[in-house]
């Protein structure tokens, strides 16, 4: 499923000492399949960007196009919204409150026509998705989970509904290093069945590795939208917009002003060990 | 002399062997001064340990000593959480006023000290995380990295001699991390406080005197950060990953490259690489 920004304004607390403008003027199309991060400082509006796209705040202006049609405009039946975009909000694992894992995954499904049999087939596979045996989870309480898993069992209630869009808000801080791999394997693969992932995180590491386009916000204003090794070698603007392009890039850059020549499009480990190795042969000898 | 001392904790949230023990079993002895992480992965025991150290949850099995006062003794369990601090993940989830020098006094005006004192120590705390000047701001309004430099001062007003971080890094951005841990550094370094960090970024304890490591309500290991973060195979089973410059390290030498040591940041390995002349 496509995505589409049209000059999206949103201000909060409009007309009040309060006012702040989170979204102004942003212009955004993701296709079918794509995976996009989404990068700025605390405050520069990323969140409000997945909400309003998620058709949980009008924006004041412009319009949001979900595979060309107008999300916002009367008579958009919503309820089909809500089937195709999948959700994830900061702290998700916060939002658990059923008693049993299977209630818990499958309360999407709740108001679908989908049988009792269809229902448990998507827990099942849902739970599978993220690292669980269904037969062995779905009749735990979701709350004696420790905070990763509990994590993972958030995703899996939005993953039982299928969704073609996925909005993930920050969904790997927390997670450990392993989970946080795992995760975002599984994004991969979802995107590469079709689904259009956009994944908001401060992690430039993990971006680089999984994401083929950076969008970066500031100030509610679209700063940069462009392939990953585009936007991050752009090592000036990125320091203003308060993002770190990550280790390696940061590496290759120490590097640079140390008179080695590595091109500015080093952004992930496996392109820095080249340098590395060649350095510590010279060191060698 | 310890002021942590932890001999063979055990805890199950469900009070039932059966249903397996989220502490397994935890010896642990902290220095004061000393600052230790506790690196592990999720669920493997780290914030239910670091809960034990200020008695937010009850002493079921073993023995816990913090500050020479016996955590299993109801009466010690407010003095114990006055020696021990807590910062935990989520910077929004620890503020109680709208004005940062009045969450900042909330504490000691608990404790019920005078205007004048509590006035004074918001002053130092403020200065402590370089926030002088933020006094009359909302904690809600500030940038992740400043709400976490709040969230650690008016821990610090109540002057424990232990700080518990319990991720407190984990949902900031890059320059909010950086704030947070040159605070943690100039702590460290001032001695004055005993540090307790609960991390699962390797490149973070490699910060701390001490690495200890969990896993399933276990401590796998402990040891200093260059010896514990560069054993590969003691964080495999730990279920974690070493830093970015460990990894390097160990394909620099399989290239038959050795290195003086093994460097822990990337600043370090740039270092060992191409010194400064």
């Amino acid at each position: 499923m496509s995505l589409e920004l049209r000059e999206v304004v949103l201000t909060y607390a409009p007309h009040t000492a309060l006012e702040c403008r989170a979204l102004d003027g942003v212009s955004l199309r993701v296709e079918d399949g794509e995976f996009v991060g989404i990068m700025g400082r605390t405050g520069c509006g990323k969140s409000t960007l997945l909400q309003v796209a998620a058709g949980l705040m009008r924006p004041a202006e412009g319009t949001v196009l979900v595979d060309g049609e107008d999300i916002y405009a009367p008579g958009y039946r919503r309820s089909r919204l809500c089937e195709r975009m999948g959700v994830l909000f900061q702290y998700p694992e916060k939002q658990l409150f059923e008693t049993t894992v299977e209630r818990e995954v499958s309360f999407a499904l709740r108001h679908t026509d989908l049988t009792m049999a269809e229902r448990r087939e998507r827990v099942c596979r849902a739970l599978e998705l993220v690292g669980f045996d269904y037969q062995k989870v779905r009749e735990q309480s979701p709350l004696g989970f420790s905070g990763g898993e509990k994590r993972r069992l958030a995703i899996a209630g939005v993953l039982a509904a299928r969704p073609g869009i996925l909005l993930l808000d920050e969904p790997i801080a927390g997670l450990d290093p392993v989970g946080r791999q795992e995760f975002l394997a599984l994004t991969d693969r979802l995107c590469g069945e079709g689904v259009t992932v956009l994944l908001v995180s401060h992690n430039a590491d993990a971006l680089a590795d999984h994401a083929r386009r950076i969008v970066i916000l500031e100030n509610g204003v679209l700063a940069a939208d462009g392939p990953v090794e585009q936007v991050f070698s752009r090592r000036e603007e990125l320091a203003r917009w308060g993002v770190s392009p990550g280790q390696a890039a940061e590496c290759a850059e120490q590097l640079r002003t140390r008179g080695e020549e590595v091109p500015p499009d080093v952004i992930r480990y496996g392109e820095l060990l080249p340098y590395l190795l060649r350095m510590g042969r010279r060191r060698e000898r | 002399m310890y002021i942590i001392r932890a001999d063979n904790l055990r805890h199950s949230y469900w009070r039932s062997a059966s249903a397996g023990y989220s502490l397994d079993g935890v010896s642990l002895t902290v220095q004061p001064g000393e600052m230790l992480a506790i690196l592990g992965r999720n669920g493997s025991g780290k914030t239910t340990l670091a809960r034990h150290l200020n008695v937010l949850v009850p002493i079921q099995e073993g023995e816990l000593t913090v500050a020479g006062l016996d955590a299993r003794q109801q009466s010690n369990v407010w003095k114990i959480r006055r020696t021990c601090g807590m910062v935990f993940q989520n910077p929004d989830n620890q503020f109680v006023s709208s004005v940062v020098e009045e969450d900042l006094a909330f504490g000691p005006e608990n404790y019920g000290e005078s205007g004048d004192a509590v006035a004074e120590r918001v002053r130092r705390v403020l200065e402590a995380v370089g926030m002088s000047g933020f006094e009359r701001r909302s904690p809600h309004l500030l940038s992740g990295g400043q709400k976490q430099r709040i969230a650690i001062a008016g821990v610090l007003a109540l002057d424990p001699q232990v700080l518990i971080l319990d991720e407190a890094t984990a949902m900031l951005d890059p320059q909010g991390r950086q704030e947070v841990l040159e605070i943690l550094r100039r702590l460290r370094d001032g001695g004055e406080k005993t540090l307790v960090m609960i991390t699962h970024y390797a490149e973070e304890a490699a910060m701390a005197h001490r690495v200890a490591v969990m896993e399933g309500g276990k401590l796998l290991g402990e040891g200093p950060p260059r010896q514990v973060l560069a054993d590969r195979e003691l964080l495999d089973r730990a279920g974690l990953l070493p830093p970015m410059a460990v990894r390097a390290f160990y394909d620099l030498e399989r290239e038959g490259i050795r290195l003086p040591a093994c460097p822990l940041t990337m600043e370090e390995l740039v270092d060992m690489l191409c010194p400064l002349s």
